[in-house]
């Protein structure tokens, strides 16, 4: 695992969350607040991550090797999803994984609902991940990815149509 | 079409610039029938808001006519007229679904950088810089406004857009402070600075049960405006022992609550202030915190400050020793526009609350770069203006 600064947790976060017992080192988990099945419908569909890596900084495809498995056991519209990953899986490999948990505290329902790998090949991953987790956040909560790209600006030449 | 744009410290040029277009399918094209120049823009005027770049649209003070939406709006049409919040809410986040919607999770592109500095980002606003998404602003002839639906609100036919201009920001902002301070029949409240948001804090702590509201200022126009809607006042320029002057006027036990209406400019004759400002100067600091420092020195024990002004970085001699030993309590942010715009339309419908009074200048988009220039230096006449564009 290269380089990963910043949304790391370098030892285990003493919690109730039983993937994080079994492996002290998830880190960098968001959370959604739609229900579980939008969750999962929106994970089985692979062009929501192609929308996803969509206008990320230039180069972030070469460190993304991303995979989607499928989905056994997402809960029910009380819960809401949270991923994971884990730094100690093989060297270059982050994983995300998808869990749901109760909306407002509470334990962590025990069911692994998803897996999503993802696998970084040069350094600077923990900025790339977070850029990745929000805009996946994003479009899963709004259907859409906040965006100014193509807005008007003093910056470009007006040309009179 | 012609738009404000900022290009670099104290200058801000109409250039003309493309149309906006719809960038998401929950996004709205507004033509614009007014927008305010606010205090806080004066903020970037003056530099001290990192990560403006040449070339920005400014204004998030704005309301118009809708004219075109995406697919997948739901609660605004073509022809409606709406007050846009200032503030960019997705509407479905954790923050949004708890009406905070200034600290929405989703609406700011640019949200790593905020994280750097702050640890979480805020939501994305208008025409206030790229560490807040760097959204085009509505000192334009149109604006783009994405996730219109959260971020509305359609307004009565034939109501002037003077009355309800101001629910974009400032009345809201002036109201959330004065919740803030958790009124009760019979408090207190001391406001510093007596700009719009001032004002509309000294309005919105009456509405809320105050019995006295004492503002702070050394311009004589703003605290003369201050005292025709029944503040009392203290001008800072005839004597600056705040502290002493607010123990003396709530008989030795300070007001019950205090609002920052200044923010990361104060003005003052302190040495704190003096040592800031020179900081400010050389790029070692990045706030002038002096009304805050006053707010906390003068307010009650157990009293609450409320902080509406804006501030973007580190505050230096900041007193947290006398907030610790005073057990103050403390409510600030970025307004949550979109709770309060609605109720407030409602008390502007039924006139208990008209916030046109304010305005001091209506103008066409042309003479925006001389009225910011003078709004800058000419607080004494320019106290709110308003671009017109019909």
């Amino acid at each position: 695992m290269e380089n990963i600064e910043t949304n790391t947790r370098r030892e285990s976060p003493k919690n109730s969350i039983p993937i994080l017992e079994a492996d002290p080192n998830y880190y960098a988990s968001a959370s959604v607040t739609n229900p579980a099945s939008d969750a999962f419908a929106f994970f089985q569909d692979s062009s929501n991550i192609s929308r996803v890596l969509e206008d990320l900084p230039k180069g972030i495809k070469n460190f993304l090797d991303l995979s989607l498995t499928s989905a056994e056991e997402l809960g029910s519209d009380e819960y809401k999803i949270v991923w994971h990953n884990s730094p100690k899986l093989s060297a270059g490999d982050i994983t995300f994984f998808i869990k749901a948990s109760p909306l407002r505290g509470g334990s962590i329902i025990s069911s692994q609902a998803n897996l999503v790998g993802i696998k970084f090949k040069d350094d600077g991953p923990s900025t790339l991940m977070n850029l990745f987790i929000k805009r996946m956040k994003a479009l899963l909560e709004t259907g859409v990815i906040a965006t100014t790209k193509g807005q008007p600006s003093g910056r470009e030449e007006y040309h009179q149509h | 079409m012609k738009a404000l744009c900022w290009e670099g410290k104290q200058n801000v040029v109409m250039k003309q610039v493309h149309d906006p277009t719809i960038l998401n399918p929950n996004d709205a094209i507004i033509k614009v029938t007014s927008a305010a120049i606010c205090g806080s823009d004066l903020h970037l005027y003056n530099g001290v808001i990192p990560t403006m770049e040449k070339g920005d649209i400014l204004g998030h003070e704005t309301m118009g006519i809708v004219m075109e939406v995406g697919s997948l709006v739901k609660n605004v049409k073509v022809g409606d007229k709406i007050v846009i919040p200032f503030d960019i809410g997705c509407g479905h986040c954790h923050h949004c679904e708890e009406t905070n919607y200034s600290t929405c999770d989703n609406s700011n592109p640019n949200a790593i950088i905020p994280e750097k500095l702050y640890g979480y980002s805020g939501a994305g606003l208008f025409g206030y810089s790229h560490m807040y998404g760097g959204y085009a602003g509505g000192q334009a002839e149109f604006i783009r406004v994405p996730y219109v639906d959260t971020n509305s609100l359609v307004v009565p036919e034939g109501i002037d857009d003077d009355k309800v201009l101001f629910l974009s920001d400032i009345l809201p902002t002036g109201y959330m402070a004065a919740e803030n301070c958790n009124i009760k029949p019979g408090d207190v409240v001391a406001i510093w600075g007596a700009g719009p948001v001032g004002q509309m804090a000294i309005k919105s702590a009456f509405l809320l049960g105050a019995e006295r509201v004492i503002v702070i200022d050394h311009v004589q126009s703003r605290l003369d405006l201050a005292r025709s809607i029944g503040a009392e006042v203290i001008n800072f320029d005839e004597d600056d022992a705040i502290t002493e002057q607010l123990r003396f006027l709530t008989g030795g036990r300070g007001p019950d609550a205090c609002i920052d209406a200044v923010g990361l400019e104060a003005h003052g004759h302190t040495v704190l202030n003096a040592i800031d400002t020179v900081k400010q100067k050389i790029k070692l600091g990045t706030d002038r915190p002096d009304a805050l420092r006053q707010a906390i020195q003068a307010c009650k024990k157990s009293g609450t400050v409320s902080v509406p002004g804006v501030y973007g970085g580190f505050l230096d001699k900041f007193p947290f020793g006398a907030a610790f030993g005073k057990a103050l309590t403390f409510k600030m942010g970025q307004t949550h526009t979109q709770r309060y715009m609605k109720p407030l339309l409602e008390k502007i419908m039924n006139g208990d609350i008209d916030p046109s009074f304010v305005i001091s200048h209506r103008i066409r988009i042309e003479d925006g770069p001389e009225a910011y220039k003078q709004f800058n230096e000419n607080k004494t006449d320019y106290r709110k203006v308003v671009l017109k564009f019909q």
